[in-house]
């Protein structure tokens, strides 16, 4: 047999191919950093019963996704709605395991774009706020995100919030709401927390008690000092509308002192 | 009867199926717990569940794979023909088969519990109800190949048959959960002859969803119930199978 046939049919299919690259070539692979999210009923289909196995593997591929294929992504270019969404599809499988609130708060909570530090505060409160005694951790870790990574005090305030009543959980995760309006100048409102905790019947140690005891006293002390100053300008104010200057006392140095005067 | 358990435990040695396994199981559990330590938080939870799946799927896919072939070399080379001459009965016979796939499949699992057991037990019920559950899955697995190889007149199509099997088996607790849930067709004939259909395929499907879960490994069973539940289905369903072997063996003509 001739080789002419089989050499022009070589010929005609390498360039076929080469046809069929110049085509193609430009069609890659899907290099997404976060990977579409499945369905519910998708990932109950794909665990073929042993959900646990199908959880580890899709959790590992999430703390891995962007660092792929020699890749190396900075988190604000990750699509954390689409992280968000992950963590909770993950949830279905396993809700007992720390392993994605542990990823959430303590690395993909890191990102550059503070704002998107927002979808992890909402994971974490999905997955603790009903079940406080065993998941406060990472309620408190919503609340510090919302508080010092959102600037968002209400947020923080309303998750931290959840915490107080729970008298399983740490001393100082039962206070967390009296820090945050503290923070937020209620001084009041973080007394009757702290107090409110000295009240209920758990036992509390002698260091905490002192801490507590010093805290309620040092608002009661700052609330009068303001209650004295808001009392003394209404006093100047009801004086001064019945014409009767007020004599106050100087605020200035002596001017036969010799110090430098006040710029006018 | 256990001469034929020994020589299929010596065909096993002989096609280095132990071996073989051991040297997978190993091979994988030493993946899964190079990927285990790369997890950033419960490494030892992450490298378990791997190992416990990866093992569970290259033991079930030995079993079917050896006994899938082994069942067709025995019609081909006429060694039925020749256990036959002898004083043993048909049903005799496959149940001396599934026995002695079943001494394999109880040796296959072994290594699997050790390097488990090696790795570290997270939950100690957890880990005697899986492992006992992998055994009754690996069982049932046995019976699901064997039925398919006396049946069917191909090893290709037998171990093809009883792999479907399998899968179709670990997901109908998934199509049983859609029937439940959601509407699967907009027209109410297509949706109700699916569910009609579906129900029906699962009562003759076992329930593999309810056997060896690696959650199980972590957290420990929910109830007894979730652990007494394959431990129920592998006791009707092995000598369902058998019977059904059984059955179909004694109808053939040599």
């Amino acid at each position: 047999m001739s080789l002419r046939l089989p050499i022009l049919m070589l010929v005609l299919f390498m360039g076929l191919q080469a046809a069929f690259w110049y085509h193609t070539h430009t069609r890659l692979p899907d290099m997404s950093i976060v990977p579409d999210v499945p369905g519910e009923t998708t990932l109950k289909a794909l665990s073929f019963g042993d959900e646990q196995a199908l959880f580890r593997l899709l959790a590992l591929n999430i703390q891995n996704s962007g660092d792929t294929f020699g890749r190396f992504t900075a988190l604000y270019k990750y699509d954390f709605n689409r992280l968000y969404h992950w963590f909770n599809a993950l949830d279905t499988l396993d809700n007992r395991s720390n392993y994605i609130p542990a990823m959430a708060s303590y690395y993909f909570s890191q990102t550059q774009y503070a704002p998107d530090a927002r979808y992890i505060v909402d994971y974490l409160s999905e997955h603790s706020k009903d079940r406080i005694d065993q998941k406060w951790w990472w309620l408190v870790q919503a609340v510090y995100l919302a508080d010092h990574k959102l600037k968002d005090q209400d947020k923080a305030l309303e998750l931290a919030n959840h915490l107080s009543g729970h008298t399983n959980i740490p001393i100082w995760a039962q206070q967390m709401p009296a820090f945050v309006h503290e923070k937020r100048g209620e001084f009041d409102a973080a007394a009757i927390i702290i107090q409110s905790i000295m009240d209920s019947e758990q036992e509390l140690p002698q260091g905490e008690l002192n801490f507590m005891q010093y805290f309620v006293k040092e608002r009661i002390d700052a609330l009068d000092k303001v209650k004295a100053d808001f009392d003394a300008g209404k006093r100047e104010e009801e004086l001064k509308a019945r014409g009767i200057t007020p004599k106050l006392a100087p605020t200035a140095p002596p001017s036969d002192v010799g110090a430098a005067k006040a710029p006018h | 009867m256990f001469t034929n358990v020994k020589y299929i435990l010596l065909t096993a040695i002989r096609d280095r199926l132990f071996v073989g396994l051991l040297f997978g199981i190993a091979a994988a559990s030493y993946i899964c717990g190079v990927l285990g330590s790369t997890a950033m938080l419960e490494p030892e939870a992450m490298t378990l569940s791997f190992t416990a799946a990866t093992s569970r799927v290259i033991i079930m896919v030995g079993i079917i794979v050896f006994i899938g072939f082994h069942i067709r070399n025995a019609f081909d080379s006429k060694e039925i023909d020749v256990l036959l001459s002898r004083p043993i009965s048909r049903a005799t016979l496959v149940v001396s088969y599934w026995l002695g796939f079943a001494v394999v499949a109880t040796i296959l699992a072994i290594p699997a519990v050790a390097i488990i057991a090696y790795l570290g037990i997270i939950n100690q019920t957890g880990f005697m109800v899986w492992s006992i559950s992998l055994l009754l899955e690996s069982w049932l697995v046995v019976a699901i190949a064997l039925f398919a190889s006396f049946t069917l007149k191909s090893g290709v199509s037998s171990v093809l048959s009883s792999l479907a099997m399998y899968t179709i088996s670990r997901m109908i607790g998934f199509f049983l959960a859609t029937l439940q849930s959601g509407i699967i067709f907009q027209s109410e004939l297509l949706h109700q002859s699916a569910k009609w259909t579906i129900t029906v395929i699962s009562t003759v499907i076992p329930r593999l969803d309810f056997f060896a879960k690696s959650g199980w490994l972590i957290y420990g069973p929910k109830s007894y119930e979730d652990a007494l539940l394959c431990v129920y289905q592998a006791a009707i369903f092995i000598p369902l199978l058998i019977a059904a072997s059984v059955i179909d063996f004694k109808r053939k003509q040599f």
